[in-house]
């Protein structure tokens, strides 16, 4: 090997550089003209996704003449990368409220156009819309529990969850890193602690701690959403802290399992638009079209994943709404809970060690 | 430029780009993002030096077994008659082109507490509280050891194949029992075999993600976990390439290192080679 051949190999690898830089400068060429061009919705795949795909995706092409491409799954890595690189394929993106909706704490986000979105329906809604990301969609993480285990004494609440003597067996709870605020697993242990509900925030992570070391042993952890409904319906657990939707999918394909609304938490999901992505004014439309009041009630159709506009109404007759969080808010001691997601935000850092102690004990 | 440089080319050309380069910008990246700090936090974090002392000392056990294992294993395809060779041979192979990640979930069928084993002792009334086989390292050393057996097996049989009966026979004439014929002649001679399999087994071991993953426990996560939520939960992917460095080097090192003693040849598939020039000597 020479050096006029290792020449070669640098200018050859100068020219595959080049051509990647032009193809991100390809990408840019397509921005929206309004009434054509296209745009790229990611979220996170699977029956979720194809739900989304059917109550908006489809019929917005329709309407619209914009061709709508499909990503999955959403990372805010990918996302963080995306934007740092420069090389911006998503546009519209389905994430949670960690990628930065009220803040744009990572720089990754175009504000929202409230002159194209409906930012206005939101105000008096449960769900606030953020600059940086719109509320798409309601789900809580529910109780499931194995129905052969407790047939004739189902339990009903997460006060259930943390009684052992009255249901013995595993518990699957969810670790990993916090960044799904662990599906509220904290809130409640504080909540059955005898912690009032008004003074839940600043959570005392140690005495959440404390409590779920008292059942320990019944502990099985799992990492991935997919497990919760696996494990319980299975019998590795009796009882876990799984998604409604999915709990009613395993339901509906005949796995002994079902689902208690006590406690149950409540998470919101919200759309927002990559900065830089290359078709983002069609990513505007596209978003204002799925949280529109016309609209957004629709994937209440095709999922157990409510509607987060206030004057969004779901179709009586979806088989999916009795497993809706909305149908289910209880009251008193077990009225439904949710995160403090702004401290959640501040504390990841810390609670994720405290977590990880706890967990690798 | 001549033949075997042009026809190189494409090779060179293509693992320059999809990993020469990128690997150089993980390496920049390890330093710079945010700064050579991401080294220190490794070297001085308990969960990531655990990490790294639980992924080695997972990897040589993994490799100690499987060379148990693996031996008389191939020593029994390489001498035995051809349909007896090719019985064994095809058990290793459909297992070695399984995908490991229906094996990983067979075996999580096989150790779950409502699992094949756990069920039927519990049936038999031998145990009444299922035996801790899941989410634990002794799953992961099991998962593991299914995966990387074949490595093994097939660089000792390569190596052993070529060792030629005759140096054995000879042993036996002139006297020697057959223990003694093994020890003294075959097992010497298989060595470089040994190693290729060790090294082979080690190296892609400490790299293992799915199996660890799926069929481990939580707060014993090996390396390639912690560089994936580095990456994925906490948006570090500075310190996820910082690990990948610490990992790579440590690779490098044992590399170095085994090949003082075996040819790279050897490590890299070419053992009956090596094999052969050996017994030669």
């Amino acid at each position: 090997m020479n050096v006029k051949f290792l020449k070669g190999v640098a200018s050859l690898g100068v020219v595959a550089l080049t051509l990647t830089a032009c193809g991100s400068d390809g990408a840019d060429d397509n921005s929206g003209s309004a009434g054509g061009g296209k745009v790229t919705f990611t979220a996170y795949g699977g029956t979720a996704q194809e739900a989304y795909t059917k109550a908006f995706v489809e019929p917005f092409a329709k309407e619209s003449g914009i061709e709508v491409l499909q990503d999955s799954p959403t990372a805010r890595a990918k996302i963080v990368e995306m934007v740092g690189s420069g090389n911006v394929i998503w546009d519209l993106v389905q994430s949670g409220y960690s990628i930065g909706v009220e803040d744009n704490a990572l720089g990754v986000l175009e504000p929202i156009d409230c002159n194209v979105v409906p930012c206005a329906d939101f105000t008096d809604g449960p769900a606030k819309a953020y600059k940086y990301g719109m509320p798409v969609q309601t789900f809580s993480v529910v109780l499931a529990y194995n129905t052969k285990s407790f047939a004739d004494n189902p339990p009903t609440s997460y006060a259930d969850f943390f009684d052992t003597k009255k249901y013995p067996g595993k518990r699957a709870i969810y670790t990993g890193a916090p960044t799904g605020a662990l599906n509220g697993i904290l809130d409640q242990a504080l909540v059955n602690d005898g912690v009032a509900r008004d003074q839940l925030y600043p959570l005392d992570v140690d005495r959440a701690i404390a409590k779920l070391d008292s059942i320990k042993n019944d502990i099985v952890f799992y990492t991935d959403f997919g497990q919760c409904t696996d494990l319980v319906a299975s019998g590795e657990a009796v009882m876990g802290n799984c998604y409604n939707g999915r709990v009613l999918n395993a339901k509906t394909a005949g796995q002994p399992i079902d689902m208690a609304w006590g406690q149950q938490v409540i998470y919101t999901e919200y759309l927002v638009i990559v900065k830089g992505a290359p078709n983002r004014e069609n990513a505007q439309r596209l978003l204002a079209y799925m949280v529109s009041k016309e609209h957004n009630g629709r994937l209440a159709g095709q999922i157990a994943y409510g509607p987060t506009n206030p004057k969004a109404t779901v179709d009586p007759s979806s088989p999916f709404r009795s497993a809706l969080p909305s149908e289910h808010m209880l009251d008193g001691d077990d009225a439904p809970l949710s995160v403090d997601n702004a401290w959640w935000a501040a504390n990841m850092d810390m609670v994720g060690k405290k977590w990880d102690a706890f967990v690798a004990k | 430029m001549n033949f075997w440089t042009l026809a190189g080319l494409p090779g060179i050309v293509f693992l320059g780009a999809v990993f020469g380069i990128p690997l150089v910008l993980i390496v920049i990246r390890s330093f710079t993002d945010p700064g050579p700090e991401n080294y220190l936090e490794i070297f001085t974090n308990e969960r990531y030096l655990g990490s790294i002392l639980r992924t080695v000392g997972m990897s040589l056990t993994v490799t100690l077994v499987c060379l148990v294992l693996a031996y008389p294993y191939a020593y029994l395809m390489a001498r035995s008659s051809t349909f007896v060779k090719l019985l064994l041979g095809a058990m290793l192979l459909t297992s070695y082109w399984t995908s490991s990640l229906v094996r990983t979930f067979a075996w999580g069928a096989i150790l779950n507490n409502t699992g094949i084993i756990n069920q039927f002792l519990q049936d038999l009334g031998v145990i009444d509280q299922p035996l801790p086989l899941i989410r634990n390292m002794f799953a992961v050393f099991v998962g593991m050891t299914h995966v990387l057996l074949p490595y093994a097996v097939l660089a000792i049989y390569a190596t052993l194949r070529t060792i030629d009966v005759d140096l054995e026979r000879a042993a036996l004439g002139m006297g020697a029992r057959p223990v003694k014929a093994f020890w003294r002649i075959t097992f010497p001679l298989s060595l470089p075999g040994v190693a290729a399999g060790a090294i082979l087994v080690f190296v892609i071991g400490l790299g293992f993600y799915l199996t660890p993953m799926y069929l481990g426990g939580p707060g014993q996560e090996l390396v390639s976990e912690m560089v994936a939520r580095e990456v994925q939960d906490f948006l570090r992917p500075g310190r996820a390439a910082a690990l990948s460095v610490v990992l790579l080097v440590f690779v490098g090192l044992i590399l170095v290192i085994a090949t003082r003693f075996v040819g790279l040849g050897a490590i890299v598939g070419n053992a009956a080679i090596d094999g052969r020039k050996n017994a030669a000597k």
